[in-house]
């Protein structure tokens, strides 16, 4: 059980991720939709512990009831060596080119597991075919520029699996890959998440992803957690404009011109995400939102229903 | 990876004879007749005429040129003029000293600029990093014939710990070790502070990189994570440095033999220079030029046995 209450991670007065609570219990599905910049990865990363190390980390994570703010390196390289594992966006950069995959899957299960080199051998070897990846034997001795992009993200599901984590934070692990692939990783991470009762933090700007694998949703924009609820209930019937602009900029297959077919327009979220330092005080959305109120600039909404948003609060009251 | 070796090494053959011609080409241009540097200013006409003839002085310079390379390829480099014994034997008797020297210097420079790149590297911005970076700056700058001769007086004429120079010989291998401490200090202070510095920009350039976040998240110690992953892919410019700097080291021992009166090649070669003793200077020149050129072969032989990368384009 992992919970982290009002965790904020700023670079002097400018906040990348505002007062974020979240918990993640076994087996959860926790999606994490945003553009580049509204804090996502940040989350991912101080659920590691794994901040810059310009970054003023604030609030409190408790994993397993153990209070993590302010633990030491130590502390915190113990916590990803056996509790939380992390996948990144680049599988074609994120192995160590001079090892061979194999041995890149065995050296946890030689340092932290303290396994013999022919039971690492073998493990890594179960990790392969439980991560599907063709020909377990032969690809463990290919080195990282011998591998297609989804055979390297499998090894690198497989190597954060190695010590049995309870909860894996993917961040953006389709993004790089062709749509097809991107579609049997998010299979295999779905099934591995239920086979081993191992969370799983699936971060992506892709809702169709996000949809596919995940039960809960967080929205996430300007730092700030803007709605939060069921991935269905919030897909289907979102509540904050943000979200509502983000579905609506989704193409539909529907889009792609027929011959003949009249032009549609994608809607789009006028203007951009600000930088960091000149996001409004109050909802970090306003100044692009299209739907706001005097107040919404200063003071930051209350979350009302799992939305964030004066509208939503204003309307129930 | 064949094609790779090939090309290699056909390589290093045209360069030796490359060297082998510019070598010989220069030696003859310059001015000074060895006749009348072995007979002295006395010497009558006669005696220089014939002197000449018998070194086959007078023959076409292509012909001269055949001679040296067919009987340097069998390892007869000719006599010493000034010596008047086989070159061949007194490259053999001073080059065990020489090659200590340079092999010392390089082991020291690579394990102090490894350990000091690597440390500074780790707290970048921190007060480490700015000594290293200094110290570094100050190695860099300032000339290793003048510090060996700073070394000198602070270690063998003011403390009194090692000598100022000479050499027991090797029958006596525990003086003869003392008498290389202050030379190869010497020459490994100025190449460590280079490649200490080569080595702190490579592994911050590794240090960015994604695998290196992956490792870290797999959680493994910044130590374990700085020594297993950061420093082998930093190598490959590491390398490149170490090859011109063994380079660097061969050349630097004529002036360090000269600076601590070493019987070695570089004390020979200046020797022989002075004295236009040509068939020794023609020999210790390409002699010289082929440890560089082999240094090189070597350099080109290690970047394939790190990077798997390498293999698989050649």
């Amino acid at each position: 059980m992992i919970e982290a209450r009002a965790l904020s991670v700023g670079f002097g007065p400018a906040l990348a991720l505002r007062e974020a609570s979240l918990s993640i219990a076994p087996g959860a599905r926790i999606g994490v939709v945003g553009e580049s910049g509204s804090g996502k990865s940040m989350l991912g990363l101080s659920l590691m512990g794994m901040a810059p190390d310009a970054a003023e980390v604030t609030g409190s994570l408790t994993v397993d009831g153990v209070e993590m703010a302010g633990a030491r390196e130590r502390v915190w390289e113990r916590l990803r060596a056996r509790r939380v594992a992390m996948i990144f966006q680049e599988p074609m950069s994120a192995l160590n080119p001079l090892k061979r995959v194999g041995e890149t899957v065995m050296e946890p299960l030689l340092v932290h597991r303290g396994l013999s080199r022919s039971e690492a051998r073998a493990r890594a070897l179960a990790l392969f075919r439980e991560v599907e990846l063709p020909e377990p034997e032969a690809k463990a001795m290919q080195f990282p520029h011998e591998l297609s992009g989804g055979q390297r993200q499998r090894v690198l599901i497989a190597l954060a699996l190695a010590c049995d984590p309870m909860l894996l934070i993917a961040d953006e692990p389709t993004t790089a890959l062709d749509a097809e692939v991107a579609l049997r990783v998010i299979e295999l991470l779905v099934r591995l998440s239920e086979e081993r009762g191992m969370a799983l933090l699936f971060i992506s700007h892709d809702l169709a992803a996000v949809a596919r694998a995940t039960r809960e949703i967080l929205v996430m924009y300007g730092g700030d957690v803007v709605e939060r609820g069921e991935t269905e209930a919030v897909l289907a019937a979102p509540r904050h404009p943000y979200t509502r602009g983000l579905l609506a900029a989704r193409p539909s297959v529907g889009d792609f011109r027929r011959p003949g077919a009249p032009r549609r327009r994608l809607p789009t979220i006028p203007g951009t995400v600000p930088p960091l330092d000149l996001l409004p005080p109050g909802c970090r959305f306003s100044g692009r939102c299209p739907v706001e109120i005097a107040r919404c600039a200063a003071e930051r909404p209350p979350a009302h229903e799992g939305a964030r948003c004066w509208l939503a609060a204003e309307g129930a009251a | 990876m064949a094609y790779l070796l090939i090309r290699r090494t056909l390589g290093f053959v045209l360069t030796l004879f490359a060297v082998s011609v510019v070598v010989f080409a220069a030696m003859n241009i310059l001015p000074g007749d060895p006749a009348l540097t072995i007979l002295g200013l006395d010497a009558t006409d006669d005696a220089l005429a014939a002197l000449r003839a018998e070194l086959g002085l007078n023959d076409p310079p292509l012909i001269r040129y055949l001679h040296w390379v067919g009987a340097a390829l069998t390892g007869d480099f000719g006599v010493s003029h000034s010596f008047g014994v086989p070159v061949s034997g007194l490259i053999a008797e001073r080059l065990p000293l020489t090659v200590s020297l340079a092999v010392s210097g390089m082991v020291v420079t690579v394990a102090a600029a490894l350990a000091l790149g690597i440390a500074a590297a780790a707290n970048r911005g921190r007060a480490g990093d700015w000594a290293v970076m200094f110290l570094s700056q100050i190695g860099v700058a300032v000339p290793a014939f003048w510090l060996s001769m700073l070394l000198v007086l602070l270690f063998a004429v003011t403390l009194r710990w090692l000598p100022p120079g000479g050499f027991p010989g090797w029958e006596e291998p525990a003086a003869a070790a003392r008498a290389l401490i202050l030379p190869t200090v010497s020459l490994a202070l100025v190449q460590s502070a280079v490649l200490a510095r080569v080595t702190r920009s490579s592994a911050l350039e590794v240090m960015r990189l994604d695998y290196v976040r992956t490792a870290r998240a797999a959680g493994f110690s910044r130590r374990r994570v700085l020594w297993r992953h950061v420093l082998p892919n930093a190598l490959i410019p590491i390398v490149t440095i170490v090859g011109m700097q063994f380079a660097a080291l061969v050349t630097g021992t004529i002036v360090i033999e000269n600076v601590f009166y070493l019987p070695g090649l570089g004390r020979l070669v200046f020797q022989a220079i002075s004295n236009r003793d040509l068939p020794t200077v023609q020999a210790l020149v390409t002699l010289f030029a082929a440890i560089v050129v082999t240094a090189n072969f070597v350099v080109d032989l290690l970047y394939l046995a790190i990077d798997p990368r390498l293999k698989a384009r050649s």
